[in-house]
């Protein structure tokens, strides 16, 4: 991967690997080698890379963008340095090493898969790039290279090679990190195991973190597949494939045009992983157009909601629907506010054919819902995928 | 007649009386043998505008908001889908409600109800629970799976709903959910 960008004042530049639902995307082991500008045959090979080079949990590689770094040459004799060094250009290779791709034998590194995969690609996800529909067994998992394949629940692993600590949680190897690297405002009453989904309101992702031995971890799970299916719940079998938009603004979009064209709700889930859009099946719409959504019934202390699906849960932080009809507006109606009052753990939104509302509900005298705000976060133009 | 035509008639008579009285009972039974309160409208034009809005929704029960700002009064009005809507809220008191025209009225205001309508023969809330319980659907319904919920079904309906100010006796604008608004309506100039 090749990175070239202005450097507008020294300094140093992150680099931050993420999928398009803005997830961290964490790797073994991520370092930065920088090509010096001006100098075309010279280039910068940090034999022995600088620890400031090399990822630090996985990623978040810091490089320096001072002018004699930027402009270093390997030829070290070389005194000439580039008179004009203001707004210079950054040349940044990105390299991934040892990742790991496993494929049903989760957990950890089996050992016969040799390591080195210098520039190997994506640590995680489906070969295939596609998935969903096919159960458990076929999914991905991510191991850091030379994790044991038989951890239980609780046993940690700090890689030799980058020092980056994991914890398995059972189901997926989890990064321990720092207090500062939690966003938002985790809770304080931890324990074993607990939940802690941190929603971006701004950019509309959110991020789930457990706590794990200790710390905070976040689970280093498999790319989403396009298509995936709820499990465990006999009467909805023969229900179609959800889709996972892990792009939000094409979920946007979707239901934008939706609300439009058509006299029938459409509803979605914001998730960790993206948008999952329900169904249109009889299932999830009633006689009257009107929509239905399922939620896991999560273990209470948490807090939170989950559907369990063949891709594992998936933790919800929200729920979209549609007010359909060129004249729908974006207030919401009893029910909303009565399930914005019940859920207010979740976020609520509302599209119409031409905007999209966040709101909140509050109790009234009689402890019937009222709304307490409601906010436009998007309209059609702003929610648009760039071009 | 032959004596087993003359019993036979007699006994799908008896039962056919039988079904009749008991459907009867049943179909009258159900909901009138729970007294509600009665609510009579002061407010002429509340009066009318619920008049038209249940000949639109057909609504069985109407949410009606009320707020007085100055000396005019705010409605809304919103259909009571689901009996989530009416459960009444642990540390809350329940809401003045009363039945109007064979429709049930729940309201949301404060004092100033008085002002605009009266209700009477007072019974215990839980007789609008009884006589709203077989009416109204649940909101929310589990999904069990081998005894064990697994998940909530909910269902999220946005049905008309109207709001209103009147001034003075008079209806100064109306603005409905499905893209009316009064407001939006020119007067014509004078010529």
């Amino acid at each position: 991967m090749h990175i070239e960008t202005q450097v507008p004042a020294d300094g140093f530049v992150a680099v931050r690997m993420q999928n398009r639902s803005k997830t961290p995307v964490w790797f073994d082991d991520v370092w930065l080698d920088k090509t010096p500008q001006n100098t075309p045959n010279a280039k910068a090979v940090f034999d022995n890379f600088p620890a400031l080079l090399r990822s630090s949990k996985g990623f978040a590689t810091q490089a320096d963008t001072s002018p004699q770094e930027l402009y270093r040459a390997t030829d070290d004799d070389c005194e000439e340095e580039p008179n004009t060094v203001d707004g210079g250009m950054l040349n940044v290779d990105v390299n991934v090493k040892a990742t790991r791709t496993n494929t049903g034998t989760p957990p950890g590194n089996n050992g016969s898969n040799s390591g080195g995969d210098e520039g190997g690609g994506p640590a995680v996800g489906n070969p295939n790039g596609e998935g969903g529909g096919s159960g458990n067994s076929n999914t991905t998992i991510f191991s850091p290279y030379g994790a044991p394949n038989n951890a239980k629940r609780g046993d940690s692993y700090r890689s030799p090679y980058t020092g980056v600590l994991y914890v398995w949680d059972g189901e997926n190897w989890c990064i321990v990190l720092a207090d500062v690297d939690v966003k938002g405002t985790p809770p304080t009453n931890t324990y074993q195991g607990r939940n802690y989904v941190y929603y971006d309101e701004t950019y509309g992702y959110s991020i789930r973190y457990t706590y794990l031995n200790g710390h905070w971890t976040l689970p280093v799970e498999s790319v989403d597949p396009k298509k995936i299916k709820v499990v465990g719940r006999d009467e909805f079998n023969e229900e179609k494939d959800y889709r996972l938009y892990q792009k939000p603004c094409e979920a946007y979009e979707y239901m934008f045009n939706k609300a439009l064209a058509s006299n029938s709700e459409v509803g979605a889930l914001i998730t960790e992983r993206g948008i999952i859009m329900l169904p249109n099946s009889s299932a999830f719409t009633n006689s009257d157009g009107t929509k239905q959504f399922s939620l896991g019934a999560y273990p209470s202390d948490s807090g939170g909601y989950f559907m369990e699906t063949t891709d594992g849960k998936v933790y919800i932080s929200g729920m979209i629907h549609t007010h359909p009809g060129p004249f729908a507006n974006g207030t919401p109606s009893p029910t909303d506010l009565q399930t914005a009052l019940d859920y207010n753990s979740l976020g609520h939104y509302i599209i119409t054919g031409f905007y999209m509302n966040n709101f909140t509900a509050d109790r009234d005298a009689a402890g019937k819902p009222k709304l307490a705000t409601v906010q436009t976060v998007y309209n059609q133009q702003t929610a648009k995928c760039p071009q | 007649m032959n004596p087993k035509n003359t019993v036979g008639f007699l006994v799908s008579t008896i039962l056919t009386a039988l079904l009749l009285f008991y459907f009867a009972h049943v179909a009258n039974g159900q909901n009138n043998t729970i007294l509600l309160q009665k609510v009579t409208i002061k407010d002429k034009v509340l009066e009318k505008n619920l008049r038209y809005f249940v000949d639109n929704t057909n609504a069985k029960a109407v949410s009606v908001l009320l707020e007085k700002r100055d000396s005019a009064y705010l409605y809304n009005l919103s259909v009571i889908d689901y009996f989530e809507a009416v459960a009444p809220v642990k540390g809350y008191q329940t809401p003045d409600w009363g039945e109007w025209k064979n429709r049930i009225l729940v309201f949301r205001s404060g004092s100033e109800l008085n002002q605009v309508c009266t209700i009477s023969d007072t019974v215990a809330y839980d007789n609008l629970l009884r006589y709203l319980r077989p009416v109204l659907p649940n909101m929310y319904k589990p999904v069990i799976v081998n005894g064990k919920k697994v998940a909530d079904n909910i269902t999220l309906t946005h049905n008309l709903e109207w709001t209103f100010r009147v001034e003075n006796g008079r209806e100064i604008w109306l603005w409905t959910n499905d893209g009316y608004d009064s407001r939006d309506i020119l007067e014509p100039k004078p010529e």
